[in-house]
């Protein structure tokens, strides 16, 4: 429907308000999709997460002075130190909601812009109907992950993690192929190896049988 | 005095502003996307209410998060999916084709109307925000909203008597 010119005032009637006024109001019936639902309650349910990653640093650097600039980068030192996060630690980045807003897709590549470590995320709207709906970042145990969301027309949606550095350890799962499908959290989890960057396919709303036709369309 | 958001609250509001997201946007999916992706802002973390309630707090990201999801989404190729079955996706079995037809007509017609006017009508009349809150969320006097709320209801009826009646199906 095309946008119109809007009637003055004086050439409105009661009979107008009424009649828009009930048609609003028919519109009360419609209420949101049950996944929506479930996806909002969760959200509202879990403790809102600390702020992590890249942001803390630079708050502290804003509010302190050299002693809180010395105090980030031994804190960077101690965590980089660390063991690193497994595959199981990161696929709850992948399981988590969005808060950015898509990658584009790369003009005449089947890849979108989004990438970690020169290694992107698929563009699959054509092949199989599933298209990207947000981005999630955040630095889990020193390791950047970003995850990609992509949902299908039924309002499914999978998660697309992708961490930096090297392969994350897995434990557990069945093998199949190339891919380690496991359970992380109630969820399925489908975990490969793209140029030694780990990828982590998650979901709780469709099974590994999807997450790995979607992960087998990758060269 | 300030106050902590409750984010059950918050989720108690879900269906109006979904439905305030299908009158800005006119697609069901486009609609899902913005309300999730409203929510998740939203509750990332511990926010606090200066005046209000969590109604107008979530209209307001509701509407930040449309105009940018809007600037994005002209910078990538896409295929719309219309409005054209918001109750019929409805799985409840009460579900009735000659009323998702009409829900449908007024949610285009309300997502046709200019941004100022359309986002008037959805804050009193979708939302449901008195003049005053919606005067706040919206940064204008509350007389301007409502002047443009009555010009657009106007509106609204005038599209709809132009469309044809919906095709009643036999039950």
């Amino acid at each position: 429907m095309t946008e119109h010119r809007i009637p003055e005032e004086r050439d409105i009637t009661e009979a107008d308000q009424e009649l828009a006024l009930r048609a609003i109001r028919s519109t009360e019936r419609v209420t949101a999709p049950a996944p929506l639902r479930a996806s909002v309650e969760r959200m509202a349910a879990a403790p809102a997460p600390r702020v992590r990653g890249r942001r803390r640093p630079v708050l502290a650097l804003a509010a302190g002075g050299a002693v809180a600039v010395a105090a980030v980068v031994l804190a960077l030192l101690v965590v980089g130190a660390g063991s690193g996060p497994t595959v199981a630690d990161a696929s709850r980045v992948a399981l988590a909601p969005p808060v950015a807003g898509p990658p584009t897709p790369r003009p005449g590549q089947e890849v979108l812009s989004e990438q970690v470590d020169g290694v992107p995320y698929p563009y699959w709207e054509d092949a199989t109907r599933w298209r990207a709906v947000g981005t999630r970042r955040e630095v889990v145990e020193g390791r950047e992950v970003t995850s990609v969301v992509y949902a299908d027309d039924a309002g499914h949606r999978v998660g697309y993690a992708i961490a930096s550095g090297d392969a994350l350890p897995v434990s557990g799962g069945r093998t199949v192929g190339r891919y380690r499908v496991l359970r992380v959290g109630g969820a399925d989890v489908v975990t490969w190896e793209r140029e030694g960057r780990t990828c982590i396919l998650a979901s709780r709303d469709v099974g590994p049988d999807v997450m790995l036709r979607l992960a087998s369309q990758e060269a | 005095m300030a106050r902590r958001l409750d984010p059950q609250a918050l989720a108690g509001h879900l269906d109006r502003i979904y439905r305030a997201a299908l009158a800005l946007c006119n697609s069901r999916q486009d609609a899902e996307d913005l309300v999730q992706e409203t929510y998740a802002k939203v509750l990332a973390k511990p926010r606090r209410l200066q005046d209000g309630d969590e109604l107008g707090y979530l209209l307001a990201a509701l509407r930040n998060t449309y105009f940018t999801s809007r600037r994005t989404a002209s910078r990538r190729p896409r295929a719309d999916v219309e409005l054209e079955t918001v109750a019929a996706a409805d799985p409840r079995p009460d579900s009735q084709p000659a009323a998702a037809a009409e829900v449908d007509e007024v949610f285009a017609a309300i997502a046709s109307l200019p941004e100022d006017f359309r986002l008037a009508l959805i804050a009193i009349d979708i939302v449901g925000l008195s003049y005053a809150e919606a005067g706040k969320v919206l940064g204008v006097p509350h007389g301007t909203v409502a002047t443009r709320v009555y010009r657009a209801r106007g509106q609204v009826a005038r599209l709809l008597r132009e469309q044809p009646a919906p095709v009643r199906s036999p039950r």
